[in-house]
């Protein structure tokens, strides 16, 4: 390796090494600095709670923020079946009011 | 012993504490803002006693203690350069390239999620599981997550390297350790049951959903797919099958470096063996704080005489 170019890995290498440990800090920082994740899937419940039309979405962020929370979970749970039912009554709905539909017909 | 080598000592045994610390918060699941910070500050720590000018003028006053103080610290720069020297190997350069490309990978799947359809043919019947977790929003916080995880782990190799006082490949001592690596892991694998490895080879999924998704999908799959989730298929799920193989590639220069250096054929059969350890816990066992707390631990452990393996150390 020339010498010249032995300096510019030199620099580089130690500006990577100095980069590092400013992103470490910085980042280390930031995640102490920011709420921890459990009340951020709180307050994702909560809204989930106040907004009945977007509760799956909200509570799957709560999930993906608390994913081994059993409570979100089986909440999670709930909700989904409840949305399961009201989508099967809203399909037998529309097929009972097409056949009435085509009975007048 | 002169003052360099104290402060070279007194490092690496805060290098090792800290390792130690890494590995046992990582197993407990937290800190892992506390650790990125302690580590970014002792990389600067490292960085600054590193940092020293290439060369320095002669004293204009040669007198016989301002020429013996000029000589000692010459003899100190001598070494700090043989320290950074070690960075300077082109294995370590592609080391960090490639990892730099991984993380690349991750946070452009994590901004831009593949369609989740592509990874059905695994989990055939379970539409609607998929279509719930393709999340629009992103999650901000689990991408800071991530990515203080790979400074942790790249602060940890990088400053693991600059130590050259211990030479581990050439004592019995160390031979011992990399046996009890060996052995742990062969503990722990035994404590879990192989999954299947059916999926692993769908090429058609190159793309992942993106970081911290994992767990929501896990969350939502019925219980007795539960024993599915390994690391590897964690960065299948979240990386795609680029992301998933591309670590392995992220660390084959580590391999080549440590058997082409190691001294004797024992130190490269059990270099072989501690590394291919570490591939079967990443790809058949399932994936716990445990293993991954055991698998950053010993790669601080090896990143600590990877360029050297019993070459260039100095002489004290």
């Amino acid at each position: 390796m020339s010498f010249r170019l032995y300096q510019i890995c030199r620099k580089f290498i130690l500006l990577v090494f100095c980069t590092l440990s400013f992103c470490g800090l910085v980042s280390g920082l930031l995640l102490s600095l920011v709420q921890s994740p459990e009340t951020e899937a709180s307050r994702y419940l909560l809204l989930a709670d106040q907004n009945q039309e977007q509760a799956i979405h909200l509570t799957l962020t709560a999930l993906s923020y608390a994913p081994y929370d059993e409570e979100i979970w089986l909440k999670f749970k709930n909700l989904k079946r409840k949305n399961l039912s009201l989508t099967a009554v809203k399909t037998d709905l529309n097929k009972s009011q097409n056949l009435a539909r085509s009975d007048l017909k | 012993m002169p003052s360099f080598f104290i402060k070279e000592k007194l490092g690496f045994i805060t290098f090792f504490i800290l390792a130690l610390l890494t590995s046992i918060l990582l197993f407990m699941d937290c800190g892992i803002g506390l650790l990125s910070f302690l580590w970014g500050g002792f990389g600067f720590y490292r960085y600054y006693f590193l940092s020293v000018p290439e060369y320095t003028k002669l004293p204009k006053a040669l007198s016989l203690p301002s020429r013996i103080l000029f000589g000692l610290k010459q003899e100190n720069k001598k070494y700090i350069n043989k320290s950074i020297e070690r960075l300077l190997d082109l294995n370590l350069i592609l080391f960090f390239f490639f990892g730099m490309l991984f993380v690349l990978w991750g946070l452009y799947c994590t901004l831009y999620p593949s369609e989740i359809s592509l990874i059905q043919s695994y989990w055939a019947g379970k539409e609607d599981i998929f279509k719930i977790t393709n999340l629009e929003s992103q999650n901000y916080f689990i991408i800071l997550n991530y990515f203080s995880y790979y400074f942790i782990v790249s602060l940890m190799i990088l400053i693991g390297t600059t130590y050259t006082q211990e030479n581990f490949l050439s004592s019995r001592f160390h031979f011992l350790i990399f046996c009890f690596f060996i052995l742990i892991g062969i503990v722990i694998i035994s404590f879990n049951s192989p999954i299947s490895i059916d999926s692993y080879f769908n090429f058609s999924y190159l793309k992942g959903i993106g970081w911290g998704k994992f767990g929501v999908f896990i969350t939502l799959l019925p219980e007795q797919d539960l024993k599915l989730e390994s690391g590897f298929l964690r960065r299948y799920v979240e990386t795609g099958l680029v992301g998933a193989y591309g670590l392995y590639v992220v660390f084959l220069p580590i391999l080549l470096v440590l058997v082409r250096r190691a001294s004797q054929w024992q130190y490269k059969f059990m270099i072989i063996m501690t590394l291919l350890l570490l591939f079967a816990l990443d790809f058949f066992c399932l994936w716990h704080s445990v293993i991954s707390s055991f698998q950053v631990f010993v790669l601080a452990y090896i990143a600590s005489f990877w360029v050297n393996a019993g070459q260039n150390k100095i002489k004290s």
